[in-house]
């Protein structure tokens, strides 16, 4: 099945660590652990470097899934795995024991908000949910606040209007925790940490 | 058509919603002999977008809306963005983008509001996007869209299913009802009287009901019936008619 890739095709916006990952695979198509982490992390700066461990988890999945296939061992040699299904530039959203993810909640609001255009809460809320995944009102209102706060949505009342040219991709905005220590006394932020709640499976 | 909505919960139950739902699995469950164009067509406020908008997110399909301005060019690269993938710079290579990442990823495609593509001419595009791919393919429009298509011949031949958006039923309002109206039980008389000044119309169906829980509301009642309402307007989209003198 390991057609010869005509490779056409590279995501858009900034990418997640399986999302890296996953294009490096796409590139290499038979690699080791070691390959992998090392297309991976060039040029970039340490702290954004992708452990082993990390790209290993991934790839549990993905056998499991039969995306990728597992070469067999080999005494004092590396594991070779190998690319067999290419599933396109999004990185296949797995679970550990190989069952695929559906579509984030969010990511599933943020397109039915553009096709609906006008919509109310409750519409988003329905229209967002599948069997098996569905999205909570709770979720879906505070979603639709921070979009408005964001200029991607306009409020009138009980009802939102998506600002079609507002529509910058197609992965839904995240929500970010940002925790920082604050001192009163000298009106300062003494340290901030990365943001958290990044969508990064 | 199958008029069973075999439709998960959370999804309004709908006649349009099912149908437009069933007949994208058809085209994605197709025989690898068929064709898998198909068409969803109907007038304004039939409740195509909300259709639309289940069939994309249960079949996780790649959705973009024509727009008049729509060029070539223009038209390519909205697909790419809905796929997510960085556009190449001209027109052939994207549209290579486009169909090595549908056949991969094996998503079908949503195209609405195509009327403008037909009128433009460039409804090619599509076809090209289909033969190179083969993935399934809905296109949208108003209602006199299969009409419109009948020029593109080689279009024509391709169409899997022709499905036409239904009138809003009566089913349909009470389904409405249920979902929209959540701090107020409208009654089946009222509801039929809804049903018919909205022609078929989904839209209209909803701001009615939305207007008829806020007047609930100001009068503190927890039931809206025909006799309450009395001879209160419903919204029927029509312009309003000149004032008679009383």
């Amino acid at each position: 099945m390991s057609q010869a890739p005509a490779r056409h095709c590279s995501p858009a916006g900034v990418l997640t660590d399986r999302e890296r990952l996953w294009a490096a695979m796409r590139e290499l198509r038979v690699f080791t652990i070691r390959d992998l982490c090392r297309a991976v992390n060039t040029g970039k700066d340490r702290d954004a470097a992708i452990s082993d461990s990390k790209a290993k988890d991934y790839l549990v999945g993905l056998v499991r899934a039969g995306i990728v296939d597992k070469g067999l061992a080999v005494r004092f040699e590396p594991t070779r795995f190998e690319l067999i299904n290419d599933t396109g530039v999004r990185a296949p959203r797995v679970r550990k024991d190989g069952t695929m993810l559906p579509e984030s909640g969010r990511n599933r609001m943020w397109k039915a908000m553009q096709i609906l255009g006008e919509f109310s809460t409750r519409e988003l809320m329905h229209a967002a949910s599948i069997p098996g995944a569905p999205v909570a009102y709770s979720e879906a209102k505070s979603y639709c606040g921070w979009l408005a706060r964001g200029g991607y949505l306009v409020q009138s009342g009980e009802r939102f209007r998506f600002i079609r040219a507002r529509f910058t991709g197609s992965k839904a905005p995240q929500i970010l925790r940002v925790k920082q220590l604050f001192d009163p006394n000298t009106d300062k932020v003494v340290y901030a940490c990365d943001p958290e709640g990044r969508d990064d499976l | 058509m199958s008029s069973t909505p075999h439709t998960g919960p959370g999804v309004a139950p709908l006649g349009n919603v099912a149908m437009c739902l069933s007949t994208l699995r058809r085209a994605i469950t197709r025989p690898a002999h068929l064709p898998g164009i198909v068409v969803f067509y109907g007038p304004s406020g039939y409740g195509k977008s909300t259709a639309a908008t289940v069939a994309t997110i249960h079949c996780d399909a790649v959705y973009v809306q024509a727009r008049s301005s729509w060029t070539r060019k223009a038209a390519h690269q909205a697909i790419l963005k809905g796929l997510g993938v960085l556009p190449a710079k001209t027109v052939a290579e994207m549209s290579d983008q486009i169909a090595e990442e549908l056949a991969l990823s094996k998503r079908p495609l949503i195209v609405d509001e195509v009327d403008y593509l037909v009128e433009r001419g460039t409804i090619e595009i599509i076809r090209d996007l289909y033969e190179a791919s083969q993935a399934p393919v809905m296109l949208i429009g108003e209602e006199g869209l299969p009409g419109k298509l009948k020029r593109w011949e080689r279009f024509h031949g391709r169409v899997l299913d022709w499905a036409p958006a239904q009138p809003a039923s009566l089913e349909d309002c009470k389904s409405l009802a249920e979902l929209h109206a959540v701090k107020v039980r409208i009654a089946d008389d009222l509801l039929a009287q809804v049903h018919d000044v909205a022609g078929g119309s989904v839209r209209r169906i909803c701001v009615n009901i939305a207007r008829i829980e806020e007047q609930a509301q100001v009068e503190g009642r927890d039931v809206m019936d025909l006799a309450s309402w009395g001879s209160r307007e419903l919204y029927t989209g029509e312009a309003p008619s000149r004032r008679r003198n009383a």
